[in-house]
């Protein structure tokens, strides 16, 4: 492969940009203990007694490890929290899934977690927000709500004992996804957050509706593909019917958007409203394709986040 | 009697690089099979005498039903351990005459055994954890490469274990010396070549003859051994422990450099 030297040099910049990323600039104040499995759990004293979070182990009246990742701490709670493992559903989470089978009044949803989550036929509400009749007419029309395949949105109801979640999507605002993308990302990039949907203003009076996940799924769509599900008095709407033509516009500005998403997985920073903006706007004057291609936006992306986080550690100095 | 499957020659340096280093004998690698919740390549040994086996591990993910059927706990994971050597996997001719399957069945059998408590199965119920081991290349040792490569995969996967699992190979030779086996392609070029993979029998025309070997599966920090294998003759008692000892030994020296990569 013909490297020119321009896509070489920037290639170079990126990588030194992350190598002084991962050294230099980790924030002061958070002090990150790394452990690995096996390992004694640094600053527990067996003695004043601890809590055994998850990832760890007690062996022989010590904590350990069990899997590599970073120790964190909640009063006498302490567990080690993997950077790059599956979902654990908590509830109330509001997740992002895609429909995997139809059984007997419920759907199995993957939602990147170890087991399929379940949404009961008995904890959605119809889209026309009508009661639902309980008939068999009711259970064959399973796939007109959600069928195979389709992404929906929807909420951790509870677990089950094996930490399957139960799902429920008994709100307006929760149900199936159109008009957009379905970018997956890393779940320990994204923060439980009072609010999940948002309208991102790109431009003046523009939006690009962000769904974001607590499993790492992350739903990109026009206005009103995500949130502000109105209830209607129509019929239940079919696919068909749901299909509606997004135009030029606004599909570049949903790629885009998506895209610096991807970017975030990328360099592994956290996913929320204000990062996806900020990259966003960094990326002005570049075509969405090539945000990703780009080894020199990686680079400037990066070389603006170290800039930002060496100002925070001079302001908290001079404080 | 299954076949031993080491060579006598085995190596004692353990170097883990992310480029090519023609000095180590001893290379691993992280996450070269992408599509995979985690992987690991090693390679034991260097030049031409190597054995080189790749492990990838999917999951935790949901059982299918037949496992289910047969074996599911509802409060522990399954560990779904397989083994396949490539059909080019051996290439001396006295070794066609080995069966593949046979090989590949006693390996993954060798390999669960060495798993069984390390891997923390409480922590997926219902869930199974597929490890999946492909040998390209078997020239000796293979159990002690499965061994790291796996707990490597294991631990890139994140999936919960009590500690790294390490292996190590201890010899004795026919004076009686008990040692961790040096690097075979250096010392035994020649002879390795025409003896490697004799199905395990000992090799006759060595200058360094091994007449047992014993493979430690050891977790060093939690102290706790999963596995000896151990074949061939030791003469007395003493010299099997000293060569365990030994073994255990180099297991705590890789898993300061297996921690390092993580």
């Amino acid at each position: 492969m013909i490297v020119s030297e321009v896509e070489q040099q920037m290639r170079e910049r990126k990588m030194s940009a992350l190598q002084s990323l991962t050294t230099s600039s980790a924030p002061s104040s958070r002090v990150m203990l790394y452990t690995t499995p096996g390992e004694v759990v640094d600053g527990v004293n067996a003695s004043e007694g601890f809590l055994k979070g998850h990832g760890t182990q007690v062996s022989e009246g010590e904590l350990r490890a069990t899997v590599s990742g970073v120790v964190e701490r909640v009063n006498k709670l302490v567990s080690v929290k993997p950077m790059k493992a599956k979902y654990t559903p908590e509830t109330g989470d509001v997740v992002v899934g895609r429909i995997n089978m139809i059984s007997s009044k419920r759907w199995k949803v993957d939602i990147n977690s170890r087991q399929e989550a379940v949404l009961q036929l008995s904890s959605v509400n119809l889209p026309s927000g009508q009661q639902r009749r309980r008939n068999e007419a009711d259970e064959l029309n399973m796939s007109r709500l959600f069928d195979t395949a389709d992404v929906i949105s929807a909420e951790v109801q509870s677990l089950f004992q094996d930490g399957a979640a139960n799902l429920h999507a008994r709100s307006t605002k929760y149900g199936r996804l159109s008009r957009g993308v379905l970018v997956e990302v890393c779940p320990s990039l994204v923060k439980r957050l009072p609010q999940h949907f948002h309208a991102l203003e790109v431009a003046p009076g523009v939006f690009i509706e962000v769904l974001i996940g607590c499993n790492g799924f992350i739903w990109v769509g026009s206005p009103g593909a995500a949130t502000s599900k109105q209830a209607t008095n129509e019929k239940s709407k079919t696919h068909e019917e749901e299909l509606v033509v997004v135009d030029k516009k606004e599909r570049e500005n949903i790629v885009r958007v998506a895209n610096c998403v991807r970017v975030l997985d990328e360099i592994f920073f956290y996913v929320t409203p204000q990062s996806i903006m900020s990259i966003y706007k960094q990326s002005e004057g570049i075509d969405a394709k090539s945000i990703l291609t780009s080894d020199g936006f990686l680079a400037r992306v990066i070389e603006r986040e170290i800039d930002a986080r060496t100002r925070t550690e001079e302001d908290a100095d001079m404080l | 009697m299954p076949p031993p499957l080491k060579s006598d020659e085995v190596k004692e340096e353990e170097e883990i690089n992310d480029d090519d280093d023609d000095n180590s004998s001893v290379f691993l690698s992280l996450n070269p099979i992408t599509n995979s919740s985690g992987s690991a390549f090693i390679q034991l040994g260097d030049g031409r005498t190597t054995t080189k086996i790749f492990v990838s591990v999917f999951g935790p993910k949901k059982t299918t039903s037949r496992a289910q059927d047969e074996r599911v706990s509802k409060l522990r994971g399954t560990l779904d351990v397989s083994v396949t050597l490539a059909s080019f996997a051996f290439k001396s001719l006295e070794s066609s005459s080995r069966n593949i399957k046979d090989v590949e069945m006693d390996l993954t059998e060798k390999l669960t055994k060495c798993l069984r408590g390390v891997v923390v199965l409480e922590s997926f119920p219902k869930a199974v954890v597929e490890v999946r081991c492909a040998i390209a290349d078997a020239n000796g040792d293979e159990l002690r490469g499965l061994v790291l490569a796996t707990s490597s995969a294991l631990m890139h996967a994140r999936v919960e274990v009590r500690d790294i699992l390490c292996a190590c190979t201890a010899v004795i030779e026919e004076d009686g010396e008990v040692r961790l086996v040096e690097d075979y392609t250096n010392t035994n070029d020649a002879k390795s070549k025409s003896s490697k993979n004799s199905g395990g029998r000992k090799k006759t025309s060595s200058a360094r003859k091994a007449v047992g070997a014993v493979t430690v599966a050891y977790m060093p920090r939690v102290k706790k051994v999963t596995n000896i294998l151990s074949v061939g003759r030791w003469g007395n008692a003493n010299n099997l422990k000293k060569a365990e000892e030994l073994a255990m030994q180099g297991c705590e020296e890789v898993a300061e450099v297996i921690k390092a990569a993580f």
